[in-house]
């Protein structure tokens, strides 16, 4: 009894007295994962481009091969940041670049290296999404006189990203947690908020109690969140069926 | 007018289409019959180049038409198309579909492309579900905004593809009803139906279609009263029986 409330009591005097550091370290933590969420989604959109593009039977000979070689770019990015883990990601570009002179921001590098994780796993959640779509889409809109590019544009994309809406969800949930291995170069995360400053006086139990609350707040939040956005779109999706009008 | 000339195409090492040669007069309505996988939808998609065909042609008023992408876009504005299973796009409500290409294809105003496609709406009866999802429409709804969606965009021929094979019995009439009023105002139409009733009333000409040839082609609909070939006997005999 006395030790959990001495405990609880740390954990008080810890969120007190670091109260700056720890809204920081939330800070960083979900500014990492929304705008790399955000960002990866973009970047995805042009990397699925580059990966569905063929080239017309009659195209010219060279005009094949940088068709191949843009799409083989897309596969072979999409493959390595999917077949490696991001905290090694973060030590190569964080300290790549630096051998080159061409140090940046820790912060920087981060968000860079979540952005383009996010982007190789939402290539191929959109991918899949475009395949899973009925081809009968695509010819609806070309019948119709629009161009490849005007059907991806404004049938296909539009409807696998709002397919997409759980999964994008879910990779800015993984991304929520998944930011802590950034704290590897440094980056002023809540994983390395809580190591900091658990590591004043030994406490680590009591800081890391604290920051999983902390992420077990934010991310149980996002849920919430999108579990209400996608209730909306089914609701919405689902106006019941009157059959007034109907010609006999 | 529709001139294909020697079209063939292949699946599969497999001739679906054998050496095509038709011509579709403006104003006429072309009705093409024959058994599953005899090459009726393959034969309207080479039409619009959804298929692109390995030899022969397909010219729009003696234009040809290729995959450029600016010959494809000049053939696509003339043909219309409607699906057997609509095709509707499921993101947009009923008046957006129909609103959509005009926009995009042919540069209309948004104001103006919602007259066009009021009024196509208005001729098929579905006015009053403009702003209605489309998964929330009934089939024979659904095709009948797929025929306004397709006219929406003013073409010079409507090209069918079985569109009421896909519809629950009692909404057929609905859409059969929609093509004949299309018919009377003169649009060249191109129609591959299983409907044999239908097809004899409507026809200003009958094809009938087996492995990828044209085995009879006849004015209006003495196809079915006097079948010159033993294969058309065949199967017009099956839906006689059956009727
Ligand atoms: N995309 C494709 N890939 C491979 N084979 C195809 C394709 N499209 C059609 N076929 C084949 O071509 C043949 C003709 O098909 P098509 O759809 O034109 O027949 P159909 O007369 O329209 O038949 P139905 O009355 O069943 O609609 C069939 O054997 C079919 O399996
Ligand atoms: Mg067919």
């Amino acid at each position: 009894m006395i030790v959990q409330l001495s405990v609880f009591n740390t954990m008080r005097a810890m969120l007190e007295n670091n109260a700056s550091l720890w809204l920081y370290g939330l800070r960083t933590t979900l500014l990492l994962a929304f705008v790399g969420t955000v960002v990866g989604l973009l970047l995805a959109l042009v990397l699925v481009v580059m990966k569905i593009q063929t080239p017309r039977r009659d195209a010219h000979f060279m005009k094949r091969i940088l068709v191949r070689l843009v799409r083989r770019t897309s596969i072979l990015y999409v493959g390595f940041f999917r077949g490696t883990p991001m905290m090694v990601q973060a030590m190569l570009l964080y300290y790549g670049l630096q051998s080159l002179g061409l140090g940046i921001p820790v912060f920087t590098a981060g968000l860079v290296v979540v952005s383009l994780n996010t982007a190789a796993y939402l290539t191929e959640v959109l991918r899949a999404g475009l395949a899973a779509l009925h081809k009968g889409q695509k010819e609806a809109a070309l019948a119709l006189g629009m161009s490849p590019y005007a059907t991806y544009r404004l049938v296909l994309f539009p409807q696998a990203l709002k397919n997409m809406v759980p999964a994008i969800g879910n990779e800015l949930v993984v991304n929520l947690k998944d930011t802590a291995v950034l704290s590897v170069i440094g980056v002023t995360e809540m994983f390395y908020m809580g190591r900091r400053i658990g590591s004043a006086r030994y406490q680590f139990t009591e800081s890391f109690i604290i920051v999983s609350l902390l992420y077990l707040l934010v991310v149980n939040i996002a849920v919430w969140l999108l579990g209400k956005l996608t209730n909306m779109r089914t609701r919405r999706a689902s106006i019941p069926r009157s059959d007034s009008g109907v010609m006999t | 007018m529709i001139t294909l000339e020697h079209v063939t195409k292949v699946y599969d090492n497999v001739r679906v289409l054998d050496d095509i040669n038709i011509q579709f007069k403006k104003g006429t309505v072309n009705v093409i019959i024959g058994p599953s996988g005899s090459g009726k939808s393959t034969l309207l998609r080479t039409i619009n180049y959804l298929a692109e065909p390995e030899k022969g042609q397909v010219f729009i008023h003696d234009e040809l038409v290729d995959a450029s992408p600016k010959r494809l876009r000049k053939a696509r504005k003339a043909v219309g198309m409607v699906f057997q299973d609509f095709h509707l796009f499921s993101h947009k409500n009923v008046l957006e579909n129909c609103m959509l290409a005009q926009i995009n294809v042919l540069n209309r105003a948004k104001d103006e492309a919602k007259k066009v496609a009021l009024k196509h709406l208005k001729a098929v009866h579905m006015e009053s579900f403009v702003t209605r999802r489309v998964d929330t429409l009934s089939g024979g709804q659904k095709q009948r905004v797929a025929i306004a969606r397709a006219l929406s965009m003013n073409p010079e021929v409507l090209l069918l593809d079985e569109p009421t094979s896909a519809l629950d019995p009692e909404t057929v009439g609905e859409v059969l009803e929609a093509i004949r009023t299309i018919a009377k105002k003169g649009m060249t139409l191109i129609l591959a139906t299983h409907e044999m009733a239908f097809a004899r009333a409507i026809a200003d000409r009958t094809i009938f279609m087996d492995a990828g040839k044209v085995v009879e082609d006849r004015n209006g609909a003495t196809i079915f009263e006097t079948p010159h070939h033993e294969r058309t006997c065949a199967f017009l005999s099956r839906f006689t029986k059956t009727a």
